[in-house]
């Protein structure tokens, strides 16, 4: 009993270690003046400064009152670039792990695709789309693409023969064969694809709303940058961390809630 | 437990009746690199209805491929298979399989497993719970009916695979040495149940192994197979009593005999 309490309560705190250290590190630093404010602001600064772009009503201080709408614009294009990415490269991850000539067909143009850094696509993507949401999702779903397609392609793949053998002596058509066991037992490997691929469409967002959107998370660390604001550049990096830490619990509990097998095999 | 077990309908085994399964010249050549390995030459033989069948070879003699190709897992290279007069090509609910390994879904539960087949059927969701918990009392599994298949022993997962297939009322079961990974006494305990099920369902059964007293254990008729020829070697009627098999004097007397045959075909 004793030492089954003592694990939960390291399982709750543990997490909180290496957050918790670098804040203590961080007020030292600035306590100390060791690095000057203009390049690291000091923890209540920061607090203060993000309290205001949060909280603060539009005229309070420069930056407040946007929070709201920079989040929501923000999360819709992330939302949009990563639902792209998932409708394409689920099916297609599927099916290129099970038709050895799909994968064949795909295998170079992926791979090459992949080589190609994300901020190269920026220049052709704000040709293509111009400046605003189109470039932005664009670019978050090629770059959530590749993880989601690749995971599930692996995972389909290493699905073990046996049981698609069992479903099929057990009279299983075609389609409940591939919902009803292959997704299932690809699923730990779908999941990490899924994680990968909007964990990588945060990182994305941000190259993308540097292309000089009016509003987005990404959009004021850019704009903070030019009026060389550093305490909101740091607002902003944390609130995209926490939003992207979030999103990533809330589509593991989703699929938990969805999927038997991600709630029994993860 | 009455009511449970009297919704099963009782098929007494006739044993010995008319030709169910006929195997004619069947040959199977897998490519080996640049030549060919060919695993079986020409295979012959008939079962009747009901007959227990047992085929013994030493490991690599083709029996495993000869269960593939009368599940319909793989095509013959050349021969036929029939069924009821009707040609196998593919899997299906009449031949069903029990693997070496359970095969079970690990993300659904022992339940969920025995119903899966019985799924999509059209049939009404209480009648299949009612089915599914007659024969999980059949094979003695009720208290584990929400278990999932990693918190079974090998036994108690192989008990699980047995009522998969059963609850499909399958007219010929095909056994791939289902009880190999079974320690001794577990094995022989799996064996008594078998047999009791089989008295019980008369459904025909083709039990492949490498183990001898397991063959003269539960067969009516053993089929030897040559790993060099890739033929039928030998066929054995075993003429005992069903009860306490084990125990008769003449048991030792067939294993002999049999471990002569394997001895003297390569």
């Amino acid at each position: 009993m004793e030492s089954e309490r003592r694990h939960s309560l390291l399982c709750a705190w543990l997490p909180w270690v290496f957050p918790g250290l670098l804040l203590l590190l961080w007020v030292m630093v600035s306590e100390t003046g060791l690095v000057p404010e203009y390049l690291l602001p000091s923890p209540t600064a920061i607090g203060r400064a993000g309290y205001h772009y949060i909280f603060g009503r539009i005229g309070d201080a420069p930056y407040a009152g946007r929070f709201l709408k920079d989040l929501s614009a923000s999360m819709f294009r992330v939302g949009c670039g990563f639902c792209c990415a998932v409708a394409i490269g689920l099916p297609l991850g599927i099916i290129s792990g099970r038709v050895t000539a799909v994968r064949l067909l795909m295998g170079n143009s992926v791979n090459a695709l992949r080589a190609v850094p994300g901020i190269s696509l920026l220049p052709l993507a704000m040709v293509w789309f111009g400046i605003g949401i189109k470039t932005t999702v664009f670019l978050v779903a090629m770059a959530a693409f590749f993880p989601i397609y690749l995971n599930t392609a692996a995972g389909a793949r290493q699905v073990d023969p046996l049981l698609l053998q069992a479903g099929a002596m057990l009279g299983v058509g075609r389609w409940r064969s591939a919902f009803g066991i292959l997704i299932p037992a690809a699923m730990s490997h779908i999941i990490t694809g899924l994680r990968l691929g909007l964990g990588i469409a945060w990182a994305y967002l941000v190259l993308g709303e540097l292309s000089g959107v009016p509003d987005g998370l990404g959009a004021i660390i850019m704009d903070a940058r030019m009026l060389g604001r550093t305490d909101i550049i740091i607002v902003g990096i944390i609130i995209i961390a926490v939003v992207g830490r979030a999103t990533d619990r809330t589509l593991c509990s989703c699929l938990r809630l969805c999927f038997r097998s991600a709630h029994r095999m993860a | 437990m009455k009511s449970q077990a009297s919704v099963i309908p009782i098929t007494r085994s006739s044993r010995h009746g008319e030709t169910i399964l006929e195997v004619n010249s069947l040959r199977k050549v897998f490519p080996a690199g640049r030549s060919f390995l060919t695993v079986l030459a020409d295979v012959s033989f008939n079962v009747a209805r009901g007959e227990f069948i047992c085929l013994l070879g030493r490991s690599g003699c083709g029996k495993s491929t000869l269960l593939k190709v009368l599940a319909g897992f793989i095509p013959p290279t050349s021969g036929t298979v029939f069924l009821h007069g009707r040609q196998v090509a593919k899997p299906s609910p009449d031949r069903c399989v029990v693997f070496q390994e359970d095969a079970l879904f690990p993300w659904l539960t022992v339940r969920e497993n025995v119903a899966f087949g019985l799924k999509g059927k059209g049939l009404e969701r209480r009648a299949v719970e009612q089915e599914v918990d007659g024969f999980l009392a059949l094979v003695g599994l009720n208290d584990f009916a929400d278990y999932l298949p990693r918190q079974l022993s090998g036994g108690m997962k192989q008990r699980v695979a047995l009522a998969r297939v059963l609850i499909l009322r399958p007219e010929v079961l095909l056994m791939d040495e289902p009880f190999a990974s079974l320690d001794a006494l577990t094995r022989e305990e799996m064996q008594n149940h078998l047999l009791m099920l089989w008295e019980r369902f008369g459904h025909t059964v083709l039990f492949v192994t490498h183990d001898v007293h397991e063959a003269v254990t539960l067969a009516d008729r053993v089929l030897v197979m040559n790993r060099a020829l890739g033929t039928i070697h030998e066929e054995l009627e075993i003429h005992l009593p069903r009860q306490c098999r084990r125990d008769h004097d003449e048991f030792l007397r067939y294993t002999r005999r049999l471990i002569k045959v394997l001895r003297e075909c390569p």
